[in-house]
């Protein structure tokens, strides 16, 4: 309940009006979009790692 | 003769041109009659530009008769995704909202090929405002796998308008975009070969943005050589002295034995089915028996990465659609629609920190390519589905293996590497450092040639 609240505040920040059908269906898609925002989020990208990566041509 | 045109690729094509053997007025109307013997039931086309396409043949005629040959896509037809603004001819992306729009001038990409000679065929179909990847469009139709005799499965997308006509031999070639894969999937999908070059190599002006950070125009043909060559005629002349060589269509000084070719540990057999699995291990050893030194490499972020760029790719998309959602929202399909405002929701801040990653993947991708020379991976998790099954999490990873090449701005193209057991095509893909386009193309080429699988006849398309 949340969830469908935040986005259609947002929304309706943008100026955008959505029935509430439309809302329902949004809800799993904002989650989706979380996940990924914490998936990227996962890379620590404030620091150097050294290596980042190898390269094995041995097999 | 006509039927056997339909199977010409460019290079067959522009030495009977320049020779005087077919006139462009002659291909041109054979591709014509294929389209309307079989577009009804696959919808390639949103709009088929029969009457520009007539008139430019016969200038192109007059030209060469006239001993003004421009070059090797003198006369040739190409089809245009409908995305790419082609003057006078309209350009719908796809939508409801644009189907009357008419652009005064060319986009860039397509000037330059016009300028090169190529006869535009028509505006192909894709997925609306290509935001999705099944072609199937609410307002133009569902556009079919020519591969498929059921046609019940997808051609990709969202460029898969100009895969199923490059396929179905509707056009010699096509243009297409590609924001997470859009070329490069459906060309897979359809058994053609479709390149996203080095952003900004090619220019995006004048093409309808999904998102102007991950949009590329690329190339779609039924050969390595015959997309190079159009490739090589879109970018733009400042950026051509970028490539070293700027040829992209020799080989010379190629040698595979010289090859590192780099598979991502983890990341290359993580997310496809088992057809896709079997063909993609028959590709490596391929190259590797044509003496390619095959490696897996190091390199767990491509995952992350690609979350990131989904983030990035829907908020740009937002914010160009805002102010149509706000005013003509029942003007999209539903699946559009509620993507687009799904992502009006995402925060600057998030937005941001992935444009950060963004950077960051960067500079570790060309650290990568000192290591290695080229990457390869598949490049769709699975043959074609059916549409139906185009639900839940298999539609979200669709372009698993294609989008990172987006987001890290790196050459990347699709060539034909096999067939499932009910014989739909299935792509390799190949990816290369900034600027590397000509050694992916070489690679490419030096496989196409190896294994042959582009001359696999497809069975007729219904009519």
């Amino acid at each position: 309940m949340e969830t469908k609240i935040l986005i259609k505040n947002r929304l309706a920040d943008a100026g955008i009006a959505v029935s509430e059908e439309i809302l329902d269906g949004l809800v799993p898609m904002y989650q989706q979009w979380r996940q990924y925002i914490n998936q990227a989020r996962q890379l620590d990208i404030s620091r150097e790692e050294e290596p980042a990566h190898t390269l094995s041509l041995d097999i | 003769m006509p039927s056997e045109m339909l199977d010409w690729t460019i290079a067959d094509a522009s030495l009977k041109i320049q020779s005087r053997q077919v006139s462009p007025v002659e291909l041109v109307d054979t591709y014509l009659e294929e389209i309307a013997h079989i577009d009804g039931h696959l919808t390639a086309f949103i709009t088929v530009a029969a009457e520009t396409a007539r008139q430019q043949a016969r200038v192109a005629e007059t030209e060469i008769t006239k001993g003004r040959y421009r070059g090797p896509l003198h006369g040739i037809p190409v089809a245009v995704k409908d995305m790419i603004d082609t003057a006078g001819v309209r350009t719908t992306a796809g939508s409801k909202i644009l189907a009357g729009n008419i652009p005064g001038t060319d986009a860039r990409s397509w000037e330059l090929l016009r300028q090169a000679g190529c006869i535009l065929m028509g505006k192909t179909n894709l997925h609306e405002f290509a935001r999705g990847s099944s072609t199937n469009n609410p307002h133009y139709g569902r556009c079919r796998n020519p591969w498929d005799p059921e046609g019940t499965r997808i051609p990709g997308g969202s460029s898969g308008g100009s895969a199923a006509a490059v396929a179905a031999r509707l056009s010699m070639a096509a243009l297409g975009t590609d924001t997470l894969g859009s070329v490069r999937k459906p060309a897979a999908r359809c058994g053609v070969v479709g390149i996203k070059p080095t952003y900004d190599l090619v220019s995006r002006r004048g093409v309808i943005p999904l998102s102007w950070s991950l949009d590329h125009v690329g190339p779609m043909a039924r050969t390595v050589a015959d997309a190079a060559v159009l490739l090589e005629a879109m970018i733009e002349p400042s950026n051509r002295n970028r490539l070293n060589p700027a040829d992209l269509q020799s080989l010379q000084g190629f040698n595979p034995r010289e090859v590192r070719v780099g598979l991502i540990k983890g990341w290359w057999d993580s997310c496809c089915d088992d057809e896709v699995r079997d063909a993609f291990q028959q590709a490596m050893t391929v190259l590797s028996e044509g003496g390619c030194r095959i490696a897996e490499i190091e390199f767990p972020f491509m995952p992350q990465l690609f979350a990131a760029a989904r983030v990035v790719a829907i908020c740009e998309a937002a914010t160009y659609h805002e102010p149509w959602l706000r005013e003509q929202q029942e003007q999209y399909g539903g699946d559009v629609r509620s993507a687009l405002l799904s992502g009006c929701v995402i925060t600057a801040r998030d937005y941001l920190h992935c444009l950060r990653v963004r950077a960051w993947g960067i500079t570790r991708i060309k650290a990568l390519f000192t290591k290695t020379d080229i990457l390869i991976s598949p490049c769709t998790m699975d043959p074609a589905p059916k549409l139906e099954e185009l639900k839940g999490p298999k539609s979200l990873d669709i372009a698993f293996y294609t989008g990172p090449a987006n987001f890290l701005g790196i050459p990347a193209l699709s060539v034909p590497c096999g067939f499932s057991s009910y014989g739909i095509p299935i792509g390799l893909h190949v990816m290369g450092p900034h600027y590397g386009d000509r050694l992916v193309i070489n690679l490419a080429r030096f496989f196409e040639e190896a294994t042959q699988w582009h001359r696999r006849r497809r069975p007729p398309v219904c009519k």
